[in-house]
C-alpha cells in the first residue's frame, strides 16, 4: 500500500450543488478537497488536511498561483475524490473525512475528539460515498483509490471540558 | 463589548438554495436566524436562541404579525448574519451557532458535547460556517459575517 501523491484529476461532477469561487491560499490541484486554514482568511482555501482547518468542498480546477481564483463544488455536489493511498477501500454509504495527505480522504472515524475550546482544526466529515471505492495504482506517481461522494460537510464534536 | 440589539437588516443573499415560507410564531426581523420553538408547531418559526428549538435558517424579510408568512433561507444559502456582540470576532471557515442571549444572532460554535439528554430539541445548534472574517459592528449593531447555511444536529454525551 503506497501513500497517494497528490495530483490533479477530473472529479467528474455528476451533479453540482452550491459552487463558489474562492482564492487559493497555496497551490491547489483539481480534484483536491479544499478548506480554510486554521486561522482562516476571507474566501481563501488550501488543500484540506486533518491538521489544517475546515473542509468546504472539492476544487473543480487547478490553481498554481497563490491568490488566484478556484471554483469549489460545495454541499450538494456529487463528484469523485481521491483517497490517501492506492489500497484504500470504502463501502458505499460510508462517510469520508480529511486525512494526512493533502486534499485526499479516508473513512470517517466517528469518535469524538479531546476537548478543544474552538473548532478550527480536525478530521472533518466531507461527505458520504455513493459507490464502493475503486483501487488506485502503485506507480511512480502513486494514484490513490477514488470514490464518488455527495459533498456534505458538517462540524465535529469534542469531549466536555 | 456591547450586546447586539436585534435590528432588521439585509441578509444580502449571495446564493439561494432551499427557501421555504414559514409562519411567524412571534415578531421576526429580516436577517435573524429563526428556529422552531422547543415544542415546535407546523411550519412555525421564531427568532433563534439556544434556549428554544432547532434552527431552520435566516429570515429574508421581517414579519411583525404572528401567523404571518416569512421566507426563510435554509441549507445551501449564502447569507449574512449578525453576531451577538459588536466586537464578536470569528475567522473565516469556522462554524457558528445560535446564541444564548440575543435572539436571531450567532456566536462561534462550541464543539463540546452537552450533557446527555434523551431528545435534542433545544441547545447550541450549528447553523453553518463563515466564508469571510467578521466585520466589526458598532453602537448596538453586532458584527456581521456571511455564512453558508448548513444546519446539522447536535450530539450529547453518552448516558
Amino acid at each position: 500500500m503506497a501513500a497517494t501523491t497528490p495530483q490533479a484529476f477530473d472529479p467528474d461532477p455528476k451533479h453540482l450543488g452550491l459552487v463558489m469561487t474562492f482564492y487559493a491560499g497555496s497551490a491547489i490541484l483539481r480534484g483536491q478537497v479544499v478548506g480554510y486554514a486554521d486561522a482562516g482568511d476571507t474566501r481563501t482555501v488550501i488543500p484540506a488536511i486533518s491538521t489544517a482547518g475546515i473542509p468546504i468542498g472539492v476544487a473543480l480546477e487547478s490553481q498554481a498561483t497563490t491568490g488566484g481564483k478556484v471554483p469549489v463544488a460545495m454541499n450538494g455536489a456529487v463528484l469523485t475524490v481521491m483517497m490517501v493511498d492506492d489500497g484504500s477501500t470504502l463501502d458505499a454509504g460510508h462517510w469520508v473525512m480529511t486525512g494526512a495527505v493533502a486534499g485526499c480522504v479516508i473513512e470517517w472515524a466517528p469518535s469524538v475528539i479531546g476537548h478543544v475550546a474552538v473548532l478550527s482544526t480536525g478530521a472533518f466529515p466531507v461527505g458520504y460515498a455513493l459507490k464502493d471505492s475503486v483501487l488506485g495504482t502503485a506507480t511512480a506517481a502513486n494514484y490513490g483509490s477514488t470514490v464518488e461522494i455527495v459533498v456534505n460537510t458538517c462540524p465535529i464534536w469534542c469531549d466536555v471540558n | 463589548m456591547g450586546a447586539t440589539t436585534p435590528v432588521a437588516f439585509d441578509p444580502n443573499p449571495e446564493n439561494l438554495g432551499l427557501v421555504v415560507t414559514f409562519k411567524a410564531g412571534t415578531a421576526i426581523l429580516a436577517g435573524q436566524v429563526v428556529a422552531f420553538a422547543d415544542a415546535g408547531t407546523d411550519y412555525t418559526v421564531i427568532p433563534a436562541l439556544s434556549t428554544v428549538g432547532t434552527p431552520a435558517g435566516v429570515a429574508l424579510a421581517s414579519q411583525a404579525t404572528v401567523g404571518g408568512p416569512v421566507p426563510v433561507a435554509m441549507n445551501g444559502c449564502v447569507v449574512t448574519v449578525m453576531c451577538a456582540a459588536t466586537d464578536t470576532s470569528i475567522d473565516a471557515g469556522h462554524f457558528v451557532s445560535v446564541d444564548s442571549a440575543v435572539p436571531g444572532t450567532v456566536i462561534e460554535f462550541d464543539p463540546a458535547l452537552a450533557a446527555n439528554t434523551a431528545t435534542t430539541d433545544v441547545g447550541i445548534w450549528p447553523i453553518g460556517y463563515t466564508i469571510e472574517d467578521t466585520t466589526a459592528g458598532g453602537g448596538t449593531v453586532g458584527s456581521t459575517v456571511p455564512i453558508v447555511i448548513n444546519v446539522t444536529p447536535i450530539f450529547t454525551a453518552h448516558a
